[in-house]
């Protein structure tokens, strides 16, 4: 099963590198990477040690289910308006 | 802990981080893609692999005067050198004590697959050298010459065969990525 994730976004939102953001949570900068790509499933520490770093709940950055693209959340929150 | 009290394993381990020798590791992983030292690997392994199964096809297939024994011994000396020098530069090139989650997982699977692998061909194959030193009444010279090479083909799998496994488990990255 795939796991999604939305690390990259949560990362350019904050203006937080690969580097430091692989510093914060104790991995390499590589495997920050693979996780982005969807390349390795983190274990249930790493995820939430992620999670804690943006200060969201796991299941904001992970899913079963694919994540809605920004420019649709965009268009939805506009039709709300 | 006091030092006085620490045990050997203890001491051996602050003498480490003392020489710094982490500190390089660390350092050298925390390059972008294109100066890491550490590569995959996924091709070269494959040469000391052949070469190490080529020559224990041919120890086992041509028995050769005893001066040949040497030399084919020595060649695949240097042949595992090689080898090790493939792996100290590929995935697995990197002491183990820095491995995060995903790297150690790797490790892992690297090491089970070639054991796997290894204990699965030697358990079929000594039973059929045995039989075929029986049937073909091979004399104690050419058995220890097979057993030699066996070895020797062991040795170069074993160092080789976990590089190229986790080589081609390493999804390539783009070299341009943030």
């Amino acid at each position: 099963m795939n796991l999604h994730n939305r690390i990259a976004l949560f990362r350019a939102e904050r203006g937080i590198s690969r580097r430091e953001l692989a510093e914060a949570v104790g991995v390499n900068n590589q495997t920050i990477g693979y996780l982005e790509r969807g390349d390795y499933k983190p274990s249930l520490e790493l995820a939430m040690k992620i999670a804690q770093h943006f200060g969201v709940s796991v299941e904001m950055l992970f899913s079963f289910q694919r994540f809605e693209s920004i420019a649709m959340t965009l268009k939805r929150a506009g039709e709300d308006e | 802990m006091s030092a006085k009290h620490r045990t050997v394993l203890q001491r051996m381990d602050a003498l480490v981080w003392w020489s710094s020798g982490s500190d390089m590791v660390r350092d050298d992983m925390s390059r972008d893609v294109e100066g890491r030292r550490y590569r995959p690997m996924r091709w070269l392994p494959l040469l000391p692999m052949a070469f190490g199964a080529g020559c224990l096809f041919s120890a086992i297939a041509f028995p050769v005067p005893h001066m040949s024994y040497a030399i084919a011994g020595s060649v695949m000396a240097g042949v595992a050198g090689t080898a090790a020098a493939i792996v100290n530069n590929g995935p697995l090139g990197k002491p183990s004590i820095d491995d995060d989650e995903r790297e150690a997982a790797l490790r892992k699977n690297a090491f089970f697959f070639c054991l796997a692998i290894l204990a699965f061909v030697n358990i079929v194959g000594g039973p059929m050298l045995l039989f075929a030193a029986a049937l073909d009444e091979w004399v104690a010279e050419r058995i220890i010459s097979v057993a030699c090479t066996l070895f020797m083909g062991n040795m170069i799998w074993f160092v080789a065969l976990p590089t190229l496994y986790a080589s081609w488990k390493l999804p390539r990255l783009s070299d341009h990525e943030p």
